[in-house]
C-alpha cells in the first residue's frame, strides 16, 4: 500500500512535469508538435535506448563473472535484476509499437497540409 | 578657448561652484542685507583651468552667476569624456561591459517570458521591458535586441522539447524499474 502510494506520487510529478512543459510549448506556440504520437515515439526511443543499456550492462557483468571471477553471488543478484527489467522493457516496447500503430492512421488523416507528403508532377515535354 | 584637449578639475571646480551657489542662496548671518554683493556683478567663483601638456600654468577665470548653468553642464560632459577617455585608455570598456552584462540578463528574462507560470512570465515581460530600455540607453540597435528576443525563443523552444524527452525518459525507466503503468 505504502509503495503504490509512493508510485502514485511519483506519476503525479511526471504528470506536473507534462502540463507545465506543454504550457511552455502553448506559450511558445508550438504545442502542435507535441501530440500524444510524438509523445508515444518518443518514449519508445526512450525505452530503446534503456534496453540498449540493459544489453549492455548484461553483457559486461556476464564478461566480469566469468574473466575476473568477482563475487558471483551479487553479481548474480544484478543479473537477476537486470533480467526483470529487460524483460519489462521489451514487454513495454511491444506495446508501445502497437499503441503507435494503431495511433499512426488517424494521425496521417489530421496532418497539417505543410507537413502531408508532397508529390512533384512536372508537365511538358520530356527532353 | 579651445575646449578641445583641455582637462577641467572638476571636483575643485564644482565644489567651488557649489559653494558660491549656496553661499548666494543663503546669505549667513553675519552678513546684512545691504552688505549683499550685486547678483550680475559679483564674482561668485574661479574655476581654475589647466592647458592640455600644461604649457600655459593654471589659468584662473572669474565667473559670474550667468555662467553657473552652462558651466556645470559643460563640466558633466566634460568629465563624461574624461570617463570615455579613461576606460579607453586603461582598456576598461564599461560601456561594452554594461551592455554585454545587460544582454545576458536579458537572454535569460526572454527565456522567462513563456514560462508556464503566469506571475513569472508577467514578471518576465516587465523587465525584459526594462532592460531592452536600458540597452537603447547604452546604444544598442533594436535590431540587436530583437535579434535576442528570438534567440531567447529558439532557446527556450530546443529547452522545452528536450524537456519533454527527458520526462519521457525517466518516466519510461520508472516504469521498467517499478513496474508502475504508464499508459
Amino acid at each position: 500500500m505504502r509503495g503504490n502510494k509512493k508510485i502514485k506520487a511519483q506519476l503525479s510529478i511526471f504528470r506536473e512535469l507534462e502540463t507545465q512543459l506543454f504550457t511552455q510549448a502553448e506559450r511558445l506556440g508550438i504545442r502542435d508538435r507535441f501530440s500524444a504520437l510524438q509523445i508515444k515515439e518518443y518514449e519508445h526511443d526512450a525505452i530503446r535506448q534503456h534496453l540498449i543499456a540493459f544489453y549492455q550492462e548484461r553483457a559486461n557483468l556476464e564478461y566480469e563473472m566469468s574473466m575476473f571471477g568477482t563475487d558471483k553471488k551479487e553479481t548474480l543478484i544484478k543479473l537477476e535484476r537486470l533480467e526483470v527489467y529487460i524483460k519489462r522493457a521489451e514487454r513495454l516496447a511491444k506495446a508501445y509499437e502497437k499503441s503507435i500503430g494503431k495511433l499512426l492512421p488517424a494521425a496521417g488523416q489530421k496532418l497539417p497540409v505543410s507537413e502531408r507528403p508532397r508529390v512533384f508532377v512536372t508537365i511538358g515535354a520530356d527532353q | 578657448m579651445s575646449t578641445a584637449g583641455a582637462t577641467i578639475d572638476n571636483g575643485l571646480a564644482q565644489e567651488k561652484l557649489y559653494a558660491a551657489v549656496r553661499s548666494f542662496s543663503k546669505p549667513g548671518k553675519e552678513e546684512s542685507p545691504t552688505d549683499q554683493p550685486s547678483m550680475t556683478e559679483e564674482t561668485m567663483s574661479s574655476l581654475t583651468w589647466e592647458e592640455f601638456g600644461g604649457k600655459d600654468g593654471i589659468k584662473n577665470y572669474e565667473l559670474k552667476r550667468n555662467d553657473a548653468v552652462y558651466l556645470s553642464t559643460i563640466s558633466s560632459a566634460l568629465a563624461e569624456d574624461e570617463v570615455e577617455a579613461a576606460s579607453n585608455r586603461k582598456r576598461l570598456k564599461f560601456r561594452e561591459k554594461a551592455a554585454a552584462a545587460v544582454k545576458d540578463k536579458l537572454l535569460e528574462l526572454a527565456m522567462d517570458i513563456y514560462s508556464h507560470n503566469y506571475f513569472v512570465a508577467e514578471l518576465a515581460k516587465m523587465g525584459a521591458g526594462i532592460l531592452s530600455f536600458q540597452l537603447s540607453l547604452l546604444g544598442v540597435q533594436p535590431g540587436e535586441i530583437s535579434a535576442i528576443m528570438q534567440r531567447a525563443k529558439r532557446e527556450k523552444m530546443i529547452a522545452v522539447q528536450a524537456g519533454i524527452k527527458q520526462v519521457a525518459s525517466e518516466k519510461v525507466l520508472f516504469s521498467i524499474v517499478t513496474g508502475a503503468k504508464i499508459a
